[in-house]
């Protein structure tokens, strides 16, 4: 009953053999080995769970491993930047504590690096990192994709 | 006198300073270590077999299919646990009570764990569970308080005798003379809905016992105290053989964080079987059988004022509705009896506590150890007199302020 499957998982390719009931997210914590991705509601509405998915984010409880044949994943593993130090979305979270407990973290960095790609932000040059911008990188980038959206009510602040 | 001198920000190490938190570093990299990255050699896992009534008696317990699948190693239930283990604790005299992680002869509510399967992995243990066939015989059930004190209603732990657990009164002060020279009273009925507290993390636990040095290993995702002498009491072990691992990451836990009877399950089968046990619940188990409900109260207030709106006296009559295992809950009621006046300085104070089983989700220590709902009687008390003497529209918020802080407890009485 078992499938082969090839997919590039952070940019490496990756060959498995998994049962078809086998969830991408069970897939890549318990067989890719990546426990940086968090299992809540298991069922598709916490989104601790996001992964990227050919660059969209999705939420890997919904989706079958073999569902994953051919494409590529991002994980929380994957945001760092190619000389290994955090990206950017990373460390506007660190910076400005945009966390308590830590266990959906990485679906939140998924979300909103999925988030900055549909709205084409590109994220900030490394330079720019530990300046004053950086603590307000994530909030800026919100309020950029909201003001495309829908405009905020009169009167609510910014902030 | 020092002069308080006054130093810019720079000068301190940690107020006005900025500083990233240590333990973020772990999160947004995606390396915390939560109970559900825990990993032994050779690590089993537990699926469970849960009641779908809501009182029953287990009549028999089929098991020769789930055992003939390959890669099942155990199953276990609760008459075979409760032959070698003590009941769980529950801090209250409640004779007759006696709660393990697996039910013993009756259900008592829904989702309530009937049977665990060990297995190689969670996949295959969930698989071995659906062969387990159970027969259950229906009994009849009480999921209301009130309907559960009549002497006729269905008892939920029959050796007990009745449904109430826990009936005391305290009185502390002259209560019967302050109302009696009062002549400004109300009294009111206040309802504490129960609530249900989520964390996106559920509770998980990893057992394993050292044969050679005797020590029972444990990494879960508690913020608890008193957790290692609870599981080593149920388990019959001297406390110095338990290790809980307190440098687990916990996603979240509102005070349900306690997983008492997942430990004693994992630790029974950890050493039963010689090698490290995992359970972790999935988000069924945790909604429907993990024991994470709050406080579930029925309150009769009963208030006297002085001329001033004052209040001289308060009687508080409080129904717990328990659920079906004692849990924290009788204990609960416990903790008002330490802060009964609030905030404010009342002369005489009678609190009267019942504990009452129904056929429910047990509760456990949601949001400050069962204080939040005697709080809300108390502030409504103060709410409800100032509104009663007329006092209505925008004012009424300052006025009720101000109530409240002449009423309060006169600094110097906590040594201030
Ligand atoms: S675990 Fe909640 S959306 Fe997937």
């Amino acid at each position: 009953m078992s499938r082969k499957i090839s997919l590039t998982v952070n940019g490496a390719a990756l060959e498995a053999v998994v049962e078809p009931r086998l969830t991408l997210v069970d897939f890549l914590r318990d067989q890719a080995g990546l426990t940086g991705t968090h299992v809540g509601c298991e069922h598709g509405v916490c989104g601790a769970c996001s992964v990227l998915f050919d660059g969209a984010p999705i939420r890997s409880c919904l989706m079958f491993a073999v569902q994953a044949d051919g494409h590529a994943m991002t994980t929380v593993e994957g945001l760092r930047d190619e000389d290994g130090s955090l990206g950017v979305l990373q460390d506007s979270f660190w910076e400005t504590h945009a966390l308590q407990c830590g266990y959906c973290t990485p679906g939140m960095l998924i979300a909103a690096e999925g988030c900055c790609r549909a709205i084409q932000i590109r994220p900030m040059r490394r330079s720019a990192r530990r300046s004053p911008v950086i603590s307000a990188a994530v909030p800026a980038m919100f309020r950029l994709s909201k003001r495309s959206v829908s405009p905020r009510p009169a009167g609510v602040s910014n902030r | 006198m020092t002069e308080l001198s006054m130093t810019g920000p720079s000068n301190r190490r940690f107020v006005s300073v900025k500083r990233r938190p240590k333990e973020d570093g772990r999160f947004i990299s995606g390396s915390g270590r939560f109970v559900g990255d825990i990993k032994r050699p050779g690590m089993l896992h537990i699926a469970l077999v849960t009641s779908p009534y809501p009182a029953a008696r287990i009549l028999s317990i089929e098991t020769g299919a789930a055992l003939a699948l390959p890669g099942v190693v155990a199953i276990l239930d609760g008459a075979a646990l409760a032959a070698v283990s003590n009941p769980l604790a529950n801090a209250v005299h409640t004779p007759g009570v006696r709660c393990y992680s697996l039910a013993n002869e009756v259900v008592r509510y829904v989702g309530e764990w009937v049977v665990a399967v060990v297995a190689e992995t969670r996949t295959l243990a969930e698989d071995a569970a659906e062969l387990i066939e159970i027969d259950y015989e229906a009994l009849p059930f009480v999921v209301d308080a009130e309907e559960a004190l009549d002497p006729t209603a269905p008892p939920v732990h029959a050796a007990h005798g009745s449904n109430v657990l826990y009936h005391r009164t305290f009185t502390w002060g002259p209560v019967a003379e302050d109302f009696a020279s009062q002549p400004n009273q109300l009294s009111f009925d206040l309802r504490w809905g129960r609530s249900a507290p989520i964390p996106v993390e559920t509770f998980g636990v990893v057992a394993e016992w050292d044969a050679g040095a005797e020590i029972l290993e444990v990494w879960a995702s508690i913020q608890m105290p008193s957790y290692g002498e609870q599981i080593s009491g149920a388990l019959g072990i001297p406390f110095n053989q338990v290790r809980a691992h307190y440098d687990v990451d916990v996603g979240g836990s509102y005070g349900v964080k306690r997983g008492i009877k997942h430990t004693v399950l994992a630790g029974f089968l950890a050493r039963k079987l010689g090698r490290a046990v995992r359970l972790v619940e999935d988000r069924l188990e945790n909604m429907v059988g993990g024991d994470m409900h709050g406080p579930d109260r029925e309150f009769r207030v009963a208030v006297a004022f002085d001329d001033q709106g004052l209040v001289r006296s308060m009687k508080l009559r409080v129904r717990e509705d328990v659920g079906g295992h004692t849990g924290r809950a009788p204990f609960q009621l416990g903790k008002p009896v330490s802060a009964i006046v609030g905030a404010y300085q009342i002369n005489s104070v009678e609190y009267e506590a019942i504990a009452v089983s129904t056929n429910k989700t047990g509760q456990t220590a949601v949001r400050g150890f069962g204080m939040s709902p005697t709080n809300v009687a108390i502030e409504t008390a103060i709410d409800k007199w100032r509104v009663n003497w007329g006092c209505r529209g925008w004012w009424c918020a300052s006025v009720i302020s101000s109530a409240r802080i002449s009423s309060l407890s006169d600094p110097q009485r906590f040594g201030i």
